[in-house]
């Protein structure tokens, strides 16, 4: 497949009728690293649910690996997100579950292995692999619980990296976290995009959790797209200002972008 | 006393059957954090139950028909009226409260085989009871070892197992089918107001020491099996009520658990920040 991996043509979606983005037209090129940001309710995650089909498409059109994802049922649904690497908020996870972070890494292959088949000795070289990878295998049988919430986050990207997905789509990863862990998910998250060439989509409302690899943004507010392109080009004080409702001021370091708001 | 355990035969049997049955399905109901479900269940299928009585319908169907309506109809119902889960199903219980009741006060007297569906009685379980309550039993475990893998990701989270390409919608529904038929096959040994317990106790009594999932599976069948048959042993010796005793039994085993937990206090001193 040439194509990007997904694209987006005046893609409206919502939740029953209630209409939640509107008209947002944008894609992700192969190996690309795009960054979707916002304030709260601006729509973001509602965008990376609508690609994995958890939210419904009210207007517009969009393809997702090549597929046209307005007609799927939700058997091609399962099958299109295989191919798709997904870390939801913490929120939607019971951190207390138990399970051992071996055993979620292995999650990541349980769609491939096909329903009612068991996992075979591939699935656990590629868990065992995936973990190696972010330098993880010695948690392999400490209870999930028992890891802090930035070692819990690693550990899904690790299950992420077992379901060699070909885009991979990360809910507010470093939302909640202190300032080491989100230093660490930032660099190691940059790595997997230089390393991995799987596309990558971030959604965030903090910028300064774009690691520099991410080198488009597109900024969501109100429920519409205000503005998308390469991250220079988007991240002016003058669009942020519009899109925070205040007038801000950008400062970068080591290619990091951080905002503050102007103080006369 | 081996006398005693011949004479009591179907109720052992029952017992522990019901202690596997219930505990089992029991952890997939409070891993999907809607213990509330088990109280929907056990209603709806007593209120199934006691239409079917008033009606002079075979019980069984009924019951396991009006449980499988029941649970079908919290998803829509919560996504229809952007509601919480718990809510809808508090809707569906009290609708099927109510079922029951009228039910209760339509059916003339004698009302002891109806009290029977509420309050359960163990010692009356035939052989009849006992072969279905072990199949029942032997296709929740078949299924559990048949779709394990797909289980524990949609329990761990529904969101992760639709995201890997599992159909949690499926196994989700899968599971609610089998606490319901669970619930049905028990409702006359157990009774609708105590079967919530048998269902819960044991789960949360499992969380307390379990790791792994199939830890936690093996450890609640077993105090189910244990609530069960301490239960069955305090009815027999002090002539207590037995389905009271059982419930009795399994919220002292939950007790014990916490106390015992290795989770507790420690829980905080084992998580890593490396």
């Amino acid at each position: 497949m040439n194509g990007p991996l997904f694209s987006a043509r005046d893609l409206t979606v919502g939740h029953h009728r209630t209409v939640l983005l509107r008209n947002v037209t944008l894609e992700l090129p192969r190996g690309g690293f795009l960054g979707i940001v916002g304030p709260n309710g601006a729509g973001k995650s509602s965008l990376l649910m609508a690609l994995l089909g958890f939210r419904g498409i009210l207007g517009g059109a969009a393809e997702v690996l090549g597929r046209d994802i307005r007609d799927l049922d939700r058997g091609d649904w399962a099958g299109l997100r295989k191919r798709i690497g997904y870390l939801p908020q913490r929120s939607q996870v019971d951190p207390y579950f138990p399970v051992t972070a071996g055993e979620v890494v292995l999650m990541g292959r349980v769609g491939h292995a096909g329903f009612l088949r068991s996992l075979d000795d591939s699935d656990r070289r590629k868990a065992e692999s995936a973990l190696r990878s972010l330098g993880m295998e010695s948690f392999r049988d400490r209870p999930f619980g028992h890891l802090s919430g930035g070692e819990q986050q690693k550990i899904h990207l690790a299950r992420i990296l077992a379901q060699e997905p070909e885009m991979i789509l990360l809910d507010e990863p470093m939302a909640g976290l202190d300032l080491k862990w989100q230093e660490r998910l930032g660099s190691l998250i940059g790595d997997i995009a230089r390393e991995r060439g799987a596309g990558i989509v971030i959604v965030t409302h903090e910028l300064q959790h774009l690691p520099p690899a991410c080198d488009r943004v597109a900024l969501l507010g109100r429920g519409r797209l205000l503005a998308a392109g390469g991250r220079e080009e988007v991240l002016r004080e003058d669009i942020l200002s519009e899109l925070y409702e205040c007038r801000v001021r950008r400062i970068v370091e080591d290619g990091r972008t951080y905002l503050s708001p102007w103080i006369q | 006393m081996i006398e005693t355990a011949l004479i009591l035969r179907e109720t052992i049997l029952a017992a522990v059957f019901a202690g596997i049955g219930c505990s089992v399905v029991g952890v997939f109901i409070f891993c999907l954090r809607i213990p509330f479900v088990g109280v929907l269940i056990s209603h709806a299928a007593m209120a199934g139950a006691i239409l079917a009585q008033f009606l002079h319908w075979p019980e069984l169907p009924a019951a396991l028909g009006m449980a499988l309506f029941s649970v079908f109809f919290v998803g829509p119902l919560a996504d229809r009226t952007d509601m919480d889960v718990n809510v809808s199903l508090s809707i569906l219980f009290s609708l099927m409260m109510g079922i029951a009741f009228l039910g209760i006060g339509l059916i003339p007297e004698p009302r002891t085989p109806m009290l029977t569906l509420l309050w359960g009685n163990i010692l009356l379980a035939t052989a009849g009871d006992v072969l279905v309550m072990g199949t029942v039993t032997l296709l929740v475990l078949g299924c559990l070892r048949a779709g394990y893998k797909e289980i524990k990701t949609v329990l761990f989270s529904r969101t992760v197992a639709a995201a890997v390409g599992v159909r949690e919608d499926l196994v989700f529904y899968a599971l609610l089918v089998l606490s319901g038929a669970v619930v049905s096959v028990n409702l006359n040994s157990i009774g609708g107001l105590m079967l919530y317990s048998l269902l819960i106790n044991p789960a949360a009594g499992a969380y307390q020491l379990a790791y792994r999932l199939r830890s936690m599976i093996l450890i609640a069948a077993l105090l189910g099996v244990g609530a069960a048959l301490l239960g069955l042993l305090c009815s027999y010796f002090w002539a207590l009520p037995t389905g009271a005793s059982i419930v009795i039994c399994s919220s002292l085993e939950f007790a014990l658990c916490a106390l015992l937990s290795p989770k507790r206090g420690r829980f905080r001193q084992e998580r890593t920040d490396s």
